[in-house]
């Protein structure tokens, strides 16, 4: 039994927030009931999360995804009405190809890395985009501790009330330019995904020239379907970047100067302007 | 709204300034006569203030939860007059309705 307690303890102590350790902790209770009391509330923290990410990150992506394949079927049917077949977009050998040059050929392992850290943060994107943000972040600093999206606020405002003022202020001034280093690389990642689709699909489109001629000696109508796919492999390229991939990159660029410009007002705050004050100029300023 | 979330703002409500985590689970369980872990009801007050009806704050630290702080719930004026707009329509359809030996009839 004590072993799975301090096991409890310590997912109650990874998952859950100080007050809610704080009122496991006021509860005494005996070891059978701290275990169920502990595991109800990692498992409520789960959901929780889980219901916010599908919430939340799950509308970011499908609305990508909504306009990607909206992009797609437009295309398809404005063939369609030429007299085209739909059937010559189906090249699996094009689309393997884009997508590796996506991922990229030398750096697949950093790059399928970063990808989780970059959907995190397009679901954090929907929650600041929202209009009342800087407003609620300003109420919460007023009324200390009104909502507990903003609750690491206070933290960072009592550690530099304990810190003298100028060295807060390089402290914090070093942390925003690391922190707008690690944002450009992550953008920059994400552009140069962009450009390797394009790349990727004028490396199908030769490949796929290549493959015709070597069956030149076939019908029309087969020499004709494989110049058609070779073809349109550009087209895939330039829907995965312009469609799914650059309207990410965007998405991120802004969320990055969003934080950026926040945790700037921050540091304004240590110099004695009131941080709520500060969050509603730059609130005024952002919209 | 169901019936947690309903118990959950009425005994957040009937606290008034002491309500947080552990009284919550407290009085709903010593009220409803149900036994309530910690966990659900923190996933119902957090369902909650996500919907915008109940508001939160961190009070002081105390040693006897570990120098942690406590966080209190209210409601906020959408969550009162939602809340209103429940009983009222529980009392309407409620008025005509007698209990006898403790069965309905």
């Amino acid at each position: 039994m004590s072993a799975a307690l301090a096991a409890a303890r310590k997912c109650v102590a990874w998952l859950a927030s100080e007050d809610e350790l704080g009122d496991l902790e006021e509860i005494s209770c005996s070891d059978a009931t701290y275990l169920r009391e502990a595991t109800a509330i990692c498992l409520s923290i789960l959901q929780r999360r889980l219901r916010r990410a599908i919430t939340q990150g799950g509308v970011e992506m499908a609305r990508i995804i909504l306009w990607a394949a909206l992009s797609v079927a437009g295309v398809f049917l404005f063939l369609s009405l030429g007299g085209g077949s739909a059937l010559v977009y189906v090249q699996p050998f094009e689309w393997g190809v884009i997508l590796a040059a996506m991922l990229g050929f030398a750096a697949a392992g950093r790059r399928l890395g970063v990808w989780p850290v970059i959907l995190g943060d397009l679901r954090r994107a929907h929650r600041m985009s929202r209009s009342d943000w800087f407003k609620r972040r300003a109420a919460y600093l007023r009324e200390a501790g009104s909502s507990p999206d903003f609750s690491h606020l206070a933290g960072i405002l009592a550690i530099a009330k304990q810190t003298a003022p100028a060295k807060a202020d390089r402290l914090m001034s070093g942390g925003i330019a690391l922190f707008r280093d690690k944002s450009r690389q992550r953008v920059a990642l994400v552009e140069q995904t962009v450009r390797d689709a394009y790349a990727g699909s004028f490396i199908a489109l030769n490949f796929g020239l290549i493959h015709t001629l070597g069956h030149l000696d076939e019908s029309a109508e087969v020499i004709g379907h494989l110049v058609g796919g070779a073809l349109c492999a550009s087209f895939f390229g330039v829907i995965l970047g312009r469609a799914v991939l650059a309207p990410i990159a965007s998405q991120l660029e802004a969320l990055y100067e969003q934080q950026a410009r926040e945790m700037d007002s921050l540091r304004l705050s240590f110099g004695g302007e009131a941080p709520a004050e500060t969050f509603e100029a730059l609130a005024a300023c952002w919209s | 709204m169901g019936f947690l979330e309903e118990s959950v703002m009425l005994v957040v409500l009937a606290l008034g300034e002491g309500a947080y985590g552990v009284a919550i689970r407290d009085e709903l369980s010593r009220r409803t006569r149900k036994d309530y872990s910690l966990g659900a009801t923190y996933t119902t007050l957090d369902r909650l203030h996500d919907k915008e009806l109940l508001t939160s704050w961190l009070g002081d630290p105390s040693p006897e939860r570990g120098g942690r702080a406590k966080r209190f719930f209210k409601l906020t004026d959408k969550g009162r007059k939602l809340l209103d707009e429940r009983i009222r329509a529980r009392q309407e359809l409620t008025q005509d309705v007698t209990l006898k030996g403790g069965v309905l009839i």
